[in-house]
């Protein structure tokens, strides 16, 4: 990536504008369009779910139950976290309002299960199962078990495209979680890579940091892990550092995702200022 | 053998759910650039054989009962246009670049449909090359100037594929009762 290139990414930090009539009746159309598509999707869904399916019915007994003993060891692992994470979030609420701090981690969630991928390899994008009637809209973030996934760039009635976050368009605002510097993460197109962009040579940041969403821009909720850091290299000829990061969430893997309520993300980011945000795909939110 | 608009029908659809099928997870991704484009080989098969379908619902549509005053010819270009528009809303991809290209084809095809029923099937193959290469050449292109994406080998190793897929095509235009033949 080039420094014009992130420059100009950059300068789409923040630019929430509103669409023009003319980009809300293309928005329109392409959302019909998709929706007419649902059958095609389904078809082509189909022997992935007749697989389950006979999975499902053909499992014996011993496996069933090898699975829910697990679950339960993983419901009592999550059950112990969940009593320490609700004493962190009763102590995190009163210092925030002795703060007089308005920002609330987002609770609003829709699941949704990966029914397609762009036939694009070089294009980073996944199909949702969920989508406008479910209550998913653009700009929406989408999250998995493990971290940051990518957000709606196009919803229909009853599908979604998610752009993830190594496709060459997407930028988030995220920190340094060690040491809470603020940078801006990008994908180079890669699967399982990510790139910091223009940090200063005397950023302070190592092989190993947590990178997290800064919540910036109101799009992504604060917080959330997008990936570590693994190399560290000087840009040839200009006074920065290009750091690589591996995304945090299983990109590659197939299954479910989260997606995050925009109402609960505005709250999340409303203390920060409203000129730092998040690129987005920005031909495509206005084409 | 059943006539060319029963084999259009199913053959269009085909190609569509082909075109979005998610890969099983244990393709390696270098494959997908190898991927045959399904939609477009579909449609080359449709415009190949326009102007010999029999059916009713066909000759109402496009040509509106009359004689081939042309009406086939604009008709027929203004419909794959349209049909590009839903690949392009279906494939995420940007609203016209599809339909530019399958209107493209389409004319191409249609305006030297004569000269290309007298080709072997290795002529075709080779003719289907550069069709898929060249509407290759031009998504990459308007990718790269929309998104950034850069100029890799997708449009020689999809339009290779394509060219390798064309026979199957070829051998359901010749089974069918209404086939093309030259004249």
């Amino acid at each position: 990536m080039t420094f014009d290139e992130s420059v100009s990414r950059a300068d789409n930090v923040g630019t929430h504008r509103a669409p023009t009539p003319l980009q809300s009746a293309l928005i329109s159309i392409r959302g019909g369009l998709l929706t007419s598509a649902s059958p095609v999707f389904a078809t082509a869904q189909a022997p992935y779910q007749i697989a389950e399916f006979v999975s499902d019915i053909t499992s014996d007994r011993a496996s069933l139950l090898q699975q829910r003993d697990s679950l339960e060891q993983q419901l009592l692992l999550l059950q112990q976290q969940q009593q320490r994470f609700n004493y962190l979030q009763q102590e995190n609420t009163r210092l925030r309002q002795l703060l007089g701090s308005k920002a609330q981690l987002p609770s609003e969630v829709t699941i949704a299960e990966i029914i397609g991928v762009s036939p694009n390899p070089q294009r980073a994008e996944l199909l949702l199962d969920k989508g406008r009637e479910d209550g998913v809209s653009r700009g929406q973030a989408v999250v998995d078990a493990q971290g940051v996934f990518g957000q709606v760039v196009e919803v229909s009635a009853d599908t979604s495209w998610v752009l993830l976050i190594t496709d060459r368009d997407h930028a988030i605002p995220v920190r340094n979680s060690r040491t809470g510097v603020r940078m801006i993460l990008g994908g180079i197109g890669g699967p399982d890579a990510l790139f910091l962009e223009d940090l200063p040579a005397s950023t302070d940041i190592q092989t190993g940091d947590l990178i997290e969403t800064s919540g910036l821009g109101g799009r992504f909720p604060v917080g959330y892990p997008a990936g570590v850091v693994t190399s560290l290299g000087s840009v040839q000829d200009t006074p920065y550092l290009s750091a690589t990061v591996k995304p945090a969430a299983a990109l590659s893997k197939v299954g479910h995702v989260l997606i995050i309520a925009n109402s609960s993300v505005q709250s999340a980011g409303s203390e920060v200022p409203a000129d730092a945000g998040v690129s987005v795909n920005a031909e495509k939110a206005e084409n | 053998m059943r006539p060319l608009g029963f084999t259009v029908l199913w053959l269009i659809p085909i190609s569509l759910v082909l075109e979005v099928a998610r890969p099983p997870s244990f393709v390696p991704e270098w494959l997908l650039f190898w991927r045959p484009q399904w939609v477009l080989l579909a449609l080359i098969f449709w415009a190949f054989h326009l102007g010999h379908f029999r059916g009713a619902l066909f000759r109402a549509f496009f040509t509106g009962g009359r004689a081939d005053d042309g009406t086939l010819f604009r008709r027929a270009i203004t419909s794959v246009w349209f049909g590009g528009f839903f690949v392009d809303a279906m494939l995420a991809e940007p609203l016209g670049l599809n339909g530019a290209i399958f209107a493209a084809t389409a004319f191409y095809l249609m305006r030297f449909q004569e000269r290309l029923v007298l080709q072997t099937l290795v002529q075709r193959m080779v003719m289907i090359f550069l069709i898929v290469f060249f509407a290759e050449v031009f998504r990459a292109f308007v990718l790269n100037l929309l998104h950034g994406q850069p100029w890799v080998l997708q449009p020689l190793t999809v339009a290779l594929t394509s060219m390798l897929v064309w026979p199957l095509y070829d051998r359901l235009g010749s089974r069918s009762s209404d086939r093309v033949r030259a004249p």
